[in-house]
């Protein structure tokens, strides 16, 4: 059972020393086994019978109080010796010699070890019989200068105390013990299948006499073993097994090593955090029992995690701190250590800082001078600085900007260098190209030559075929064309001429007119009347024409739709009026200029008469269509006509005419019922 | 009646006799005669005429692009375009692009002044030649370009026929002026029909 006080700084030495006390006290209560027989040894010393069995067992409880209590340990220690001066002996003083040698090399005190060391070797010679002395002397000196660091004196002395107590020793716990020391010498060495071996063995032989003590030492110094071997599992699982076994033995100074172990394993399986509590449970004990060894070891390994983790700062402070602690001790090994470490260190940070600079005011005069190699290479070396100390996201701007800049640069010198590869390798083709083609050449040139007068032939048929082709077809489109020209050399023709005729001959009777209205004495009114007269119907009859030889009037229907124009403008005025039937029926037969034309001319004339001299009041208009031939007729409820007295006036005969050249008919009768008149005109429908 | 007029008319004849035969008539107040249209926005801004006389063919540019600009300097005075055929696709443009009338050369002794007045009384002729190319032109594209009503369609084809007003008023059992009220309608659907050409038009221009 262990009581946890509440440590405050204040009281933190004062409950130590309650801890310790009370756990003595309650230990010696509740723990059996040794701490039974710590009480029954105080019982012989009190009974201070200055015998064999007082010395032993002062020398037993200096043995039992040196793990936890060293300054109790000694005084037991030199109340051996002061018991021997008393008694004149040198019985128990190999035993007290040897505690106080190990414990003052424990604590630092070198000088007092090496006095009780040159005691002990004294008292070795002395009495070269002695087992016990010798194999006190051997074992001690063996673990002696094993701490020394001097570790082929220590396997000497250890051998032979091994030898020495195998034979003479029965105490198991001796044999056990150097079996322990020597594994560790071996390790030492850097012998560990060596030292495993040993260890081994000796921790079996612990465990036969129940020795929990030895058995943690055991443990913990395969621990060891196994970390050299890199077997990080199984370290741990001694170190854990010696730790456990050290807690329950109250051996502080061995939990410290325990923890130094499992720290060590932590570490090595980069767990630095982990690692860290435990060298600093490690140091924690070692302040406990003052230490100075195990507190600068445990400072230096806090130390160099500290380096590893990039706290540089930290690690330095702490190494100065072990450094300060080893000073004193007689660990030379350590004090090396830790004293390259602070070197190194500083190096490191010296040059760190040194080749920070550096770098940067290279950096700047290239990005000065634009030197851009320069450049590039500056921020490779930053990487690397940086990334080296850790001081990653630094280290990574500076890859990036190198990254960069460098394909950039390479970019353009590689495309460059690729260029002038390509040209090489295209002047290279081309000179191969022009080889071959010149060979080609001569060879199409004697192919041609064949093949050319091949070709003529069948591009000479070809080509008169061609011809005659074009010209049977040119000479149908000639005759075409020809033809065609002709037939509208005839319609023009005749527009021409009608126009020639009609216009031509009003012209030239407005021009007679004229003259003669400017005779004196002539009736002026009259010739401009007619003069008037003549030039509307011109007018009229160069309309007509127009609308005549407009191609979109080409049906019947346009014609009716003339007619009923010209009707309304003639009639609606005079107040006749004017009706119209079977239009649709007509409508779409076509007709020629000519007969539209004159079947409009016709139906002038007659609508002209039916208007001046009819005296009609109203004017029908009829279109009839049966098969092939169309007729219209013009009505009138006028007062008709005589057919005797009419004369075959300009107008009737210019009907008669017109009919005529479309083939048509022309009819002037009495109207149905005989009253007024009828104009008739038929004409046969071509399609 | 005071009525001045101004007219365009290349034809030196011509344009001196209109001139007389306008001045002759005592409806006629004024008569402001040019032989070209090059400086046309000018005159017509200077110029305050009641009616406008515009040959279809001129030189500098054409009757058309004349209404044009006369239009654009929204001269309301109304114009009559003189010419010698009205089966011409000009003539439908004309009325199109804001004529208000028009006049063939061969009818203008016996029309002229009866058609400025007219025209002056809000009427707007059209024969049937005309009225068979609005026609032809509103059956060239599937949608009605010029949003006729029914009756104004019938109208039209009526007239497109060959039938006078006053066939087309019994063809319908309508009175003359009613007619006549219906073709005006029809005109102003095709200025504004040829305002919305030419809006587009610029518009269309302009982005292309």
């Amino acid at each position: 059972m262990v009581f946890l006080l509440p440590s405050r700084k204040f009281s933190l030495v004062k409950s130590r020393l309650i801890v310790v006390l009370l756990g003595l006290l309650l230990a010696s209560f509740l723990v059996q086994g040794q701490n039974s027989l710590a009480d029954s040894l105080e019982r012989i010393v009190a009974k201070n019978e200055r015998d064999t069995s007082h010395f032993r067992a002062l020398i037993h409880l200096a043995s039992e109080h040196s793990r936890s209590d060293m300054v109790r340990a000694k005084s037991y220690a030199f109340k051996v010796i002061r018991l021997a001066r008393e008694l004149n002996t040198d019985f128990g003083l190999s035993g007290a010699y040897s505690h106080l040698l190990t414990m003052n090399q424990n604590m630092g005190l070198a000088d007092s070890a090496r006095y009780y060391f040159n005691k002990l070797e004294q008292l070795a010679a002395a009495y070269p019989d002695n087992s016990e002395i010798q194999s006190n002397f051997n074992h001690t000196a063996g673990l002696y200068f094993k701490n020394l660091g001097d570790y082929r004196k220590a396997i000497s002395y250890q051998l032979k105390g091994y030898e020495l107590m195998v034979q003479f020793d029965p105490n198991a716990v001796g044999t056990a013990g150097m079996l322990l020391n020597i594994g560790n010498t071996y390790y030492n060495m850097g012998e560990i299948r060596k030292a495993a071996d040993y260890h081994v063995k000796a921790l079996k032989k612990f465990e036969d006499i129940n020795n929990l003590r030895g058995q943690s030492f055991c443990l913990q110094s395969l621990g060891n073993d196994f970390m050299e071997l890199k077997v990080y599992a199984t370290a741990e699982q001694y170190y854990q097994r010696s730790l456990k076994l050290k807690e329950q033995l109250k051996d502080a100074r061995g939990v410290g090593t325990a923890w130094f172990g499992l720290a060590s394993v932590a570490r090595a399986q980069r767990n630095y955090d982990k690692a860290l509590k435990y060298y600093n449970h490690a140091l924690d004990r070692a302040r406990e029992l003052k230490m100075a060894t195990e507190e600068g070891k445990a400072l230096y390994e806090i130390a160099r995690i500290q380096a590893v983790k990039g706290n540089v700062q930290a690690a330095m402070n702490l190494l100065h701190q072990s450094y300060e602690k080893v000073k004193g001790t007689p660990d030379s090994t350590l004090l090396v250590t830790v004293s390259s470490e602070i070197t190194s260190l500083q190096q490191t940070q010296n040059n760190f800082q040194l080749a920070e600079r550096t770098y940067h005011s290279k950096l700047e005069l290239a990005g000065r001078s634009g030197n851009k190699p320069g450049l590039v290479d500056g921020y490779r070396d930053l990487a690397d600085l940086y990334a080296g100390n850790r001081q990653f996201e630094q280290a990574y701007n500076f890859l990036t900007k190198y990254i960069q800049l460098n394909d950039s640069i390479r970019g353009s010198e590689i495309v460059g260098q690729l260029k002038s590869i390509e040209q090489a390798y295209q002047r290279e083709k081309n000179e191969k190209e022009i080889a071959l083609l010149k060979k080609s050449q001569e060879l199409k040139e004697a192919t041609i030559a064949k093949q050319k007068s091949d070709q003529y032939m069948i591009a000479v048929a070809f080509v008169s075929a061609v011809v005659i082709a074009m010209i049977l077809f040119n000479r149908y489109k000639a005759i075409n064309k020809v033809q065609r020209q002709v037939e509208i050399e005839k319609v023009r023709n005749h527009i021409a001429r009608d126009l020639h005729d009609d216009i031509g001959s009003t012209l030239s009777s407005i021009n007679l007119i004229s003259r003669l209205a400017l005779q004196e004495g002539t009736d002026v009114q009259k010739y401009l009347a007619r003069i008037a007269e003549n030039s509307s119907r011109m007018m009229e009859s160069m309309s007509d024409i127009v609308w005549s030889i407009n191609p979109s009037h080409d049906s019947f229907g346009q014609v009716v739709v003339k007619m009923k124009e010209f009707a309304a403008e003639i009639l609606e005025p005079r107040n006749i009026s004017f009706q119209v039937s079977g239009e649709d029926d007509v409508s779409g037969i076509p007709v020629d200029i000519e007969k539209r034309k004159n079947l409009f001319l016709i139906f002038k004339e007659a609508i002209n008469n039916a208007a001046k001299y009819s005296g009609a009041s109203c004017v029908k208009l009829v279109f009839t269509r049966n098969q092939n031939e169309v007729s219209f007729a013009i009505l009138d409820d006028g007062a008709g006509f005589d057919p005797a007295k009419v004369r075959l006036g300009n107008g009737l005969k210019n009907m008669e005419a017109r009919a005529k050249a479309f083939n048509g008919s022309w009819s002037l009768d009495r109207g149905p019922l005989g009253k007024g008149t009828q104009v008739m005109v038929r004409f046969a429908i071509t399609s | 009646m005071e009525i001045s007029v101004l007219l365009f008319e290349d034809n030196d004849l011509l344009r001196e006799s209109i001139t007389s035969l306008l001045r002759l008539n005592d409806k006629i107040r004024s008569v402001v005669a040019y032989d070209n249209v090059r400086d046309v926005r000018n005159i017509v801004r200077s110029t305050a005429a009641d009616v406008i006389l515009m040959d279809i063919e001129m030189p500098g540019a054409t009757g058309i692009e004349a209404l044009e600009v006369i239009r654009k300097e929204k001269i309301t005075a109304p114009v009559i375009m003189l010419t010698v055929f009205d089966d011409n696709q000009s003539v439908l443009d004309a009325i199109k692009g804001g004529a208000s009338g028009y006049l063939l050369k061969k009818d203008i002794s016996t029309k002229l002044v009866d058609a400025i007045v007219e025209v002056l009384n809000g009427g707007a002729p059209m024969s049937p030649t005309v009225a068979r190319m609005v026609v032809a032109s509103m059956q060239k594209s599937t949608v009605d370009p010029y949003n006729l009503t029914p009756r104004e369609k019938d109208i039209l084809t009526s007239l497109s026929k060959g039938n006078s007003f006053k066939m087309i008023a019994a063809e319908f059992d309508i009175s003359i002026d009613t007619v006549r009220t219906h073709i005006k309608k029809i005109y102003e659907k095709l200025h504004v029909h040829s305002q919305t050409e030419a809006v587009s038009k610029a518009i269309s221009e302009k982005l292309v």
